[in-house]
């Protein structure tokens, strides 16, 4: 999607919450992660996202480093955390 | 969330239309689990050739059992948006995966005051907060601040303004940034930082804020709140791409 400037208007980790939980069977969006290029501690909803329905790239919002990658291909979910220093999660 | 998301087949049930732009849909669900103010739902369309593409769409109404709302306004030339506010029909078929959301919800035990700033559709899962509010009786003060086009574009004008008039403890302020209706004293245009400090409660007083819009809606509105002393984790946004301003 692009905004009135043409230029893609990013989405949150909000939109990524579908497709982890289909796999994941947690909500993860309230999930927490340290980014590897600047230290900065984030929630994955507030993370900037290109894509989202069945994947797409997350990105830190403090330093634009990328922090995730999420694929849904065929029956598989496939996630790439390089970026992403540590992810901490709360018991559900 | 109780285990894995799966596709659940939903029919529509009914349309109402809220504005020219937009409509509810009431859609049937069997095995619904239930759901929180807040969260979305994904919506998976299939063509008869095996073609499909899939939006995320926010839960206007709080739980009620096996039917849920979801407001659509439409976006010119949109893949999905046009067809699901024209064109599906009573009974027709849709998948839905969720509730999705573990972030950006709210619950009405929250004994804090909750802001909460809209843009366009963003208002969508903030009126399943107003709801739930009036439904629970609550007491904990919430304000929503609405930005809006022009007073044709207000998703839900009638309920709210009976909510602002009766549920006690809840303010609401539509900003227009177009054209605003005969009499407003308020000049058209975006909401200001300025304007935002005015409307929302000091930030040394314990708040709880939602921001929910089109991206650059609420980017500009989650700065402002930073700039004007709130606390960044006080702060919970959901962003909804270039759509809804
Ligand atoms: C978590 C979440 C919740 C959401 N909740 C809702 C909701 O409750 N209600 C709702 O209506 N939407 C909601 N959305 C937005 C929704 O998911 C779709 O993005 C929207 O309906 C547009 O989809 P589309 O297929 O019609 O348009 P697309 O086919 O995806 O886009 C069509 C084209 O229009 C452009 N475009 C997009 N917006 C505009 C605009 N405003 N003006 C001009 N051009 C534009 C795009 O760049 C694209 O080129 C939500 C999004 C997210 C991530
Ligand atoms: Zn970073």
């Amino acid at each position: 999607m692009t905004d009135e400037h043409g230029e893609p208007a990013p989405l949150d980790g909000n939109g990524l919450g579908g497709v982890l939980g289909a796999f994941l069977g947690v909500d993860v969006t309230d999930a927490i992660l340290v980014c590897d290029g600047c230290g900065r501690q984030q929630v994955l909803a507030a993370l900037v996202v290109f894509g989202a329905g069945p994947g797409g790239v997350a990105r830190c919002r403090g330093c634009s480093h990328v922090m995730l990658r999420v694929a849904e291909i065929r029956n598989e979910l496939v996630v790439d955390l390089r970026g992403t220093t540590r992810l901490r999660l709360r018991r559900p | 969330m109780p285990g894995p998301l799966p596709w659940l087949p939903a029919y529509l049930v009914e349309r109402r239309p809220e504005t020219a732009a937009a409509a509810t849909l009431v859609l049937g669900v069997p095995g619904w689990p239930g759901h929180l103010p807040g969260q979305h739902v994904d919506v998976r369309l299939t063509a008869d050739d095996g073609y499909s593409t899939q939006r995320s769409y926010s839960l206007a109404a709080p739980d009620h059992g096996a039917t849920v709302e979801l407001t659509v306004q439409r976006v010119a030339d949109g893949e999905v948006s046009p067809f699901l506010v024209d064109d599906l029909a009573i009974g027709d078929p849709v998948e839905l995966r969720g509730p999705v959301g573990g972030w950006f919800v709210w619950s009405p035990t929250l004994p804090t005051r909750t802001l909460l700033v809209a843009g366009g559709s963003g208002v969508v899962p903030l009126m399943a907060m107003v709801r739930a509010r009036h439904e629970a009786g609550a007491a904990a003060p919430m304000r929503l601040v609405y930005s809006v086009r022009t007073p044709d574009d207000v998703l839900y004008a009638a309920e709210l303004e009976r909510r602002g008039r009766l549920d006690e403890g809840l303010e609401i302020h539509v900003v227009h940034t177009r054209r605003a209706p005969p009499g407003d004293a308020r000049p058209t245009g975006r909401l200001t930082r300025e304007e935002i400090g005015s409307l929302a409660w000091p930030a040394t007083e314990e708040v709880l804020t939602y921001v929910c819009g089109p991206t650059g809606f609420v980017d500009q509105v989650a700065g402002d709140l930073v700039a004007l002393g709130y606390d960044d984790h006080r702060i919970r946004t959901e962003r909804f791409g270039a759509t809804g301003g």
